[in-house]
């Protein structure tokens, strides 16, 4: 039970605690700012208001990612503001799963945005309502790494309140195969569909896809 | 503290959008002003731009003095209060107000000094080892400002601070940042669209629409003298009735209704003879009382009650006068009811004409 709440809870990367193999749900938040980022400060910063342990990569004077092995997401939502005015700079943060040609598309744009911290949901969205023909192709070919029945059945998924009974029904398929599905996806995409974001995620790349004519 | 200078401030965006136009303010030392407006009118890009958190496309911002332009937000000499409480939730009210000190280096002994000073003006010191969570929403938002004052920072942001409170508690602390800004007598630049909190805690009011400045003025100057409709309409509760009519002669005229226009309003009203234009009126500038009618006895209008609703000491009746519709604030010992035809005159002192083009207030 321990185990397969374990393993139903984190993926991709492992580490070892106590001989016991735990999979860890990492997160990328890719960090920029208009006007140089005092780095020490910042991560001096992130440490204090940040319990647990993060690495902090910089790629040059004005932007970087942080690595969790956990969401700090909602805590970004609520505090960014305030750690940008104790720092005095303007940093803009882009919550997501991995660091692909996506994330580091919409890195720039998220200078432009209005908040300081976006979801790779938020980011896509607002880059579409903007017509931002880049940000369309590149989510359209999203998961072209993962198989069709197993996009089609975390699509179905999401299309249904994210509920793997009245999913597994619908596809007549059994609940457990359901849950092997949603781990495999996550094992392949990163994305925890517990995870607000994360499903939100998924659900916007459905109504895009069933949608393109439409932009 | 400081004295803030904008000159022809312009914010447009990547996507061409202009949030802001030509915006010109001088902010005298130890002012209180207030930026007003409904949502999207530029008032928080604007206050953005002086914290540093946005660029300026164009224009000059002077902080005693100094171009700002390209100083980073943290060499301003800035303190910025926000909506929700933004505290840290896992420090404790001492290390919420202290951390931003520490992050600046500041030595210990001054950051506790500072710390515990502003707990003593703000009456927290009581609490200053409870987490947030363990803290009312009025006295969470104390400790907001509290990380605001231990800055000693030369002007003071604040964006819609108190849009999260409860309406008794907005009440209660739109007194005590009054009370704040009186014993600190810091700089300070307000934003809400509360057109109340604007109205009680302002020394000067700027009014914002569409990136536009409608007026800057005192309280007072805002709601006696209204520059625009757009201002006339924002300012007051319930909003200036208007009634679109036109001079004839010395009269105002709509439908069948005659009203005497006041000497005061020849002059200005000259070049419109025979022109439409807009009258405005307070509700509380209708009266039914006699000392009024015996005043302006020519100023009578002929009022149909839709509906009256009794507020306590008031009443506010909504009606029409010629098919225009209008409202009303009398008080709660004239007996009116629903439906009934009555007589209200106007305080003719207290009207107003708008250009029906412009819009703009004729004086």
């Amino acid at each position: 039970m321990f185990i397969e709440f374990l393993f139903d809870y984190l993926t991709l990367c492992i580490v070892h605690i106590c001989g016991i193999i735990i999979w860890v749900m990492y997160m990328y938040y890719l960090f920029i700012s208009n006007k140089p980022i005092d780095m020490t400060t910042f991560e001096l910063t992130l440490n204090s208001v940040i319990e647990d342990e993060f690495d902090f990569v910089v790629y040059d004077a004005y932007s970087g990612h942080i690595e969790t092995g956990f969401s700090i997401s909602t805590f970004l939502k609520h505090q960014l503001t305030l750690i940008n005015s104790d720092l005095g700079q303007s940093i803009k943060i882009l919550g997501t799963p991995k660091l692909d040609d996506l994330s580091m598309y919409l890195l720039k744009h998220i200078l432009k945005m209005n908040s300081p911290y976006h979801s790779l949901a938020d980011a896509i969205t607002i880059s579409l309502i903007q017509n931002d023909e880049a940000t369309k192709q590149l989510f359209l070919h999203y998961f072209d790494h993962v198989n069709k029945e197993l996009i089609d059945s975390i699509l179905s998924f999401v299309e249904h309140g994210s509920n793997v009974l009245l999913v597994s029904k619908l596809l007549y398929i059994h609940r457990n195969t359901m849950n092997q599905r949603i781990s495999k996806f996550t094992d392949i995409t990163n994305l925890d569909m517990r995870d607000v974001e994360h499903n939100q995620l998924v659900y916007l790349y459905r109504l895009l896809k069933d949608n393109t004519n439409l932009f | 503290m400081a004295q803030l200078s904008l000159k022809h401030i312009d914010k447009i965006y990547d996507n061409n959008v202009q949030a802001v136009f030509d915006f010109n303010l001088e902010i005298q030392d130890k002012e209180f002003i207030v930026f007003v407006g409904p949502s999207g009118c530029g008032k928080s890009t604007t206050l953005r731009m002086i914290a540093g958190l946005e660029e300026i496309t164009a224009g000059t911002l002077e902080i005693d003095g100094v171009f700002m332009n390209e100083t980073a937000p943290k060499d301003r000499d800035i303190a910025m209060v926000f909506q929700s409480y933004a505290l840290y939730p896992h420090m404790t009210v001492y290390d919420n107000m202290a951390f931003g000190l520490k992050i600046r280096k500041l030595p210990k002994d001054e950051i506790d000094r500072r710390v515990r000073e502003a707990a003593k003006i703000l009456e927290i010191e009581e609490y200053l080892e409870r987490k947030p969570k363990a803290l009312s929403g009025g006295q969470r938002q104390r400790v907001a400002l509290g990380r605001a004052i231990v800055r000693n920072a030369k002007v003071f942001l604040m964006d819609e601070p108190l849009s999260n409170l409860d309406a008794k508690l907005r009440v209660q602390m739109r007194a005590e940042i009054i009370k704040l800004h009186e014993r600190m007598g810091a700089t300070t630049i307000y934003v809400t669209h509360d057109q109340t909190e604007a109205m009680t805690m302002a020394d000067r009011i700027v009014v914002m629409k569409d990136g536009y400045i409608q007026q800057i003025g005192s309280p007072k100057e805002i709601y006696n003298s209204p520059a625009n409709i757009f201002v006339a309409s924002f300012v007051g509760s319930p909003a200036m009735n208007f009634i679109k009519g036109s001079i004839k002669g010395k009269t105002f005229v709509y439908g069948n209704n005659v009203l005497e226009v006041p000497e005061m309003f020849y002059d200005c009203l000259k070049d419109y003879d025979g022109k439409e234009v807009i009258l405005g009126v307070r509700p509380e500038d209708l009266h039914c009382e006699s000392i009024v009618s015996e005043t302006y006895p020519n100023m009578k209008v002929d009022f149909t009650v839709d509906v009256a609703e009794l507020t306590g000491h008031e009443l506010i009746i909504h009606g029409n006068t010629e098919g225009q519709a209008i409202v009303g604030k009398v008080s709660a010992r004239n007996e009116i009811s629903n439906h009934q035809n009555i007589k209200l005159y106007m305080d003719g002192s207290k009207i107003h004409f708008f250009n029906v083009e412009t819009e703009m207030r004729i004086d």
